[in-house]
């Protein structure tokens, strides 16, 4: 192609687009791969725009005049108010009208430049601070931001004289753009933003209309500090769409992030192509503000990426607390999107909007229930499943919706750590014994400050997953430091051979380890509330098992465990689990459900242990003045062997029992504790037959009987739809037929294994003849 | 935009402001002339003779402007221009006659008293060396580029009355315009 045909070519595209749009191309992006083009594109372009401004006057003109004008004379003409004269410029027109005043395009006859003069309505209170900013912001300068060049403030009205911007407003330029030009625009608006809060300047009435756009798509931020400050005046008669919530309530403080709130919406604009909150008058789209949740603009338009979304709808968030807290941050997260990097915002509507989307869903499983289309147990795996939707992706490992590398590293970390420091407690506690604290200080103490200030400040700055793994390594190295600390110090130092210690060398007396469980419980119990989270809690409650059992020390818990006393430890024991089960509630009465479960876990599983502990000792009838010691045979060697097993059987029971009670009127969380304990209740009513036939007491028949029992629960899962008796029947009976093999010695013989696998293809053959039944049963 | 500022002009002069009526008539009055011009074709060409049709358009308008409001077209100018091609009309059928009969024409100015604003449009108004090049250019297009640009520009209709009056949809109008201007601004761009 010629340069002639190529040229007339870019020139028709220029006309086309502006006679059908009314918008100009910019001379580059048509110019593209040709830039010698420009020139001559450019020279024709002028000529285009003179004719066409020649054609609005007529080609005829009065007298005098240059026809150049023409246009500007049809303008004056029309308009019958006359234009303000400035000193020292001459009045082009009049090019706008804003909340504070109108502008107008002045030629600077000194300085041969076009400016802009606004010239504010009324002298008052926000007058004095608007010119208070603009002589500010006259002191400071960014390319981005419109340049004030002259505030006349003895003038009246008042008038300040700034840089005149020629282009398009991102508004109406917006649509046309890429998502990463958009991104790219907003970072560079970030920027400017920051750099204006920097000096303490804010803008307070941004949006796409204040942000003008030149060829290159460099934006240009209008009206700085020139918006009326009042949020009951101007503001509230203007444009609402864009005020933040705390500019409605006058008792709310005002600062950078409301800014950072007006940038949100604008990114929101410009995604979705509607303001987020929208109504008829201002009062409905205040109204709206104030109790409605924005569409997401995804389900608006379903091109627009999600990280944009994530960041628009993070900074635009109700409370100031939860936005970014500088237009930095949200620029540098929206850098992140231009690399190609995972964004960071996590906006809180996300779990809201599927909290307030899964509630009806929830509704409608109850009703399900309610009309028997689904089993109990089919709607509690379906509330199951819902729940987890509403679990935070920062939370604990074991408990969060997706696992990341980010987590798995964290949490690795953090028990590296831990075990690291164990090892070197270990080796320098018993081996070499520590001088002085100044070692383990240094690699104790010190990480241990700087994991809690890590944790905090990042906690602080949202990166809560990080932040929790930090700070729970932190707890599992301040015990350590305590213990050596106290060795050192000679605290509570007792003499080897004492009685009454659990420790008998000396090295670590009760009162040292009472008091340094004690600390770390209660630190990891003060994080825990602090950071609302399952993880520390845990750790907590961990730990006031641990203090129970140090607290147990004084009471002689070695020699229980020296003499074989397990009854006593489990019935010391067992009080624990009511403290646990009543802190449970406790929490989640108010509230606290990351807290209350880890507790309510805690419970059954020291309530278990304890009463199995308690059962096996055999002593537990004891307690209460029986024995079944008469109903024994005189061979049993084992005077308790009765009553540990019926002891045992009972306990299957009453497990099963509590875990059925709890379900029926437990709370959500305390039927997750009973799904727990209905695993254990099957293989705890098992137990005893085991136990029976592992001590080959009585007679050899019971390893037959067990067999029996493990049989049958296997077929009565059937019956309470329980998987885990199904599990728990056919493990034991595996183990039934490993004893009753062992117990007679038939290994080697080949007829059992035959007959166990006849058995099988019984069983299977049965299986394949109930399908029949049921598929001619329909 | 400069329709809408007619129209303004119109409804404050109907109103009874002196200033808008001259203002409205020098606006007209630089549109019409070369509008004339150019429609009356090569042979009707004259300075003189277009300047006269222009007076005689204006006060016709002056005297009938009730009709104005009845008229189906919202444009003033388009208005205008149906008057200034009646009168180019009337012209040419008289050349013809005035060639059979070697009657001559009453000059204007003579028949009837040219009310204030009228005078002072027609007083005012001239044609620079600028226009005349936009003028020469716009002749040198074809008649259907230059048909486009003049319903556009200077009889100010909208695309969708262009569209009636030209049977075509208003996207093609709106290209056709395009390329008009286009051809029109290359037009001018020669040496």
């Amino acid at each position: 192609m010629t340069d002639h045909s190529e040229l007339e070519r870019c020139f028709a595209q220029f006309v086309e687009q502006h006679v059908l749009d009314g918008t100009r191309l910019p001379i580059e992006s048509l110019v593209a791969g040709r830039p010698d083009l420009a020139t001559p594109l450019r020279a024709l372009v002028d000529r285009y725009l003179d004719l066409d401004a020649t054609l609005d006057g007529g080609l005829a003109a009065p007298e005098g005049r240059p026809l150049r004008a023409a246009p500007t004379v049809a303008t004056v003409a029309t308009v019958p108010e006359a234009l303000p004269a400035f000193e020292g410029f001459r009045t082009i027109e009049r090019i706008g009208a804003g909340g504070m005043g109108e502008v107008y395009k002045l030629h600077d006859l000194t300085l041969e430049r076009f400016v802009a003069a606004k010239v504010l309505r009324r002298r008052g209170p926000s007058t004095a601070e608007v010119l208070r900013e603009a002589r500010s912001l006259a002191l400071f300068s960014d390319r981005r931001i419109v340049q004030i060049h002259e505030v006349r403030e003895d003038a009246s009205p008042p008038v300040i004289i700034m840089e005149l911007v020629e282009g398009f407003e991102l508004g109406r330029l917006g649509p046309s753009l890429e998502p990463r030009q958009r991104a790219r625009i907003l970072v560079d608006v970030c920027d400017a933003i920051q750099q204006a809060h920097d000096r303490g300047l804010q803008h307070r009435d941004l949006k796409p209309s204040n942000i003008m756009l030149d060829a290159n798509l460099a934006p240009k931020i209008l009206d700085f500090g020139l918006s009326d400050r009042d949020p009951s005046r101007g503001h509230l008669v203007g444009t609402p769409h864009y005020l933040a919530p705390e500019q409605l309530d006058p008792a709310a403080p005002i600062d950078a992030r409301t800014d950072v709130y007006a940038l949100g919406v604008v990114l929101y604009e410009l995604l979705a192509g509607v303001v987020p909150y929208s109504g008829a008058t201002a009062a409905d789209v205040v109204d709206a503000l104030r109790t409605r949740e924005p569409r997401l603009p995804v389900e608006i338009d379903p091109r627009v990426p999600e990280p944009l979304q994530a960041i628009a709808l993070k900074a635009m968030e109700r409370d100031p607390a939860q936005r970014y807290q500088s237009a930095r941050e949200m620029g540098l997260d929206l850098q992140r999107y231009l690399d190609g990097r995972p964004v960071l915002a996590r906006p809180t509507i996300y779990a809201s909007t599927l909290g307030s989307r899964v509630a009806p869903h929830l509704h409608h499983i109850d009703e399900w229930l309610r009309l028997k289309l689904v089993y109990r147990h089919e709607a509690e795996r379906l509330r199951a499943a819902y729940r987890e939707l509403e679990k935070r992706e920062d939370d604990w490992i074991v408990e969060t919706r997706s696992l990341s590398y980010s987590q798995i590293a964290l949490y690795l970390g953090a028990f590296l750590l831990v075990s690291g420091s164990l090892f070197y407690f270990g080796a320098d506690r018993v081996y070499h014994a520590v001088r002085g604290v100044a070692r383990p200080f240094a690699v104790l103490a010190v990480p241990f400050l700087c994991l809690n200030a890590a944790g905090r400040y990042l906690y602080r700055r949202d990166h809560k997953a990080v932040a929790v793994g930090l700070l729970l390594a932190g707890v599992g190295l301040l015990p350590l430091f305590l213990l050596i600390l106290f060795h050192e110090t000679g605290w509570w130092v007792v003499a080897q051979q004492t009685p009454g210690q659990i420790f008998r060398d000396g090295s670590v007396s009760n009162r040292q380890l009472q008091i340094t469980v004690a600390i770390a419980c209660g630190w990891s119990m003060w994080l825990a509330l602090r950071t609302r989270t399952a993880a520390l809690s845990t750790v907590a409650a961990v730990l006031m098992l641990l203090l129970t059992v140090a607290l147990l020390g004084d009471a002689g818990l070695r020699g229980w465990l020296v003499e074989g006393r397990l009854d006593r430890l489990a019935l010391h024991v067992a009080p624990l689990a009511a403290v646990y089960a009543a802190l449970g509630a406790g929490s989640e009465r108010t509230a606290r459900p990351w807290l209350a479960h880890p507790l309510y876990l805690g419970a059954v599983l020291v309530g278990v242990v304890s009463l199995d502990l308690l059962a096996l000792d055999g002593r537990m009838f004891g307690y209460v003045g029986l024995s079944l010691k008469p109903f024994q045979s005189p061979s049993v060697s084992s005077a308790t062997l009765l009553d540990t097993c019926v002891a045992l059987t009972l306990n299957g029971v009453a497990f099963y029992a509590a875990a059925a009670a709890m379900e029926r009127v437990g709370s959500d969380l305390v039927r997750r504790a009973a799904r727990m304990l209905f695993t254990i209740a099957p293989f705890s009513m098992l137990e005893p037959l085991g136990y029976l036939s592992e001590t080959n007491e009585y007679s050899r028949r019971f390893d037959w009987l067990y067999l029996a029992f493990a049989f049958a629960i296997v077929v009565a899962s059937h019956a309470r739809q329980r998987k885990s008796f199904y599990y728990a029947g056919l493990l034991n009976t595996g183990i039934a037929l490993y004893l009753i093999a062992d117990h007679r010695k038939w290994f080697d013989k080949p007829a059992w294994g035959v007959a166990l696998i006849a058995c099988g293809l019984a069983a299977m053959a049965a299986g394949y003849a109930f399908d029949r039944r049921a598929r001619s049963g329909l | 935009m400069d329709r809408q500022d007619t129209a303004r002009l119109v409804e404050r002069a109907r109103a009874g402001s002196t200033a808008a009526q001259e203002q409205l008539y020098a606006r007209c009055a630089a549109k019409l002339l070369p509008l004339i011009r150019l429609r009356m074709g090569p042979s009707l060409r004259d300075e003189l003779e277009s300047r006269d049709i222009l007076q005689v358009v204006l006060l016709k308008s002056y005297q009938r402007i009730g009709q104005f409001e009845g008229a189906a077209t919202g444009s003033l100018m388009a208005w205008l221009a149906r008057i200034a091609e009646n009168e180019i009309r009337d012209r040419a059928d008289y050349r013809g006659r005035q060639r059979r009969d070697g009657d001559l024409r009453a000059p204007l100015d003579a028949a009837a008293a040219v009310p204030a604003p009228v005078r002072s449009a027609l007083s005012q108004v001239i044609v620079r060396e600028e226009a005349s090049i936009v003028e020469r250019a716009l002749a040198s297009l074809t008649d259907a580029q230059r048909e486009v640009i003049l319903l556009r520009r200077f009889e100010e209709l909208t695309f969708g009355e262009m569209a009636a009056r030209l049977g075509k949809s208003e996207d093609a109008c709106r290209m056709a315009f395009a390329r008009a201007m286009t051809a029109l601004t290359l037009a001018l761009n020669r040496p």
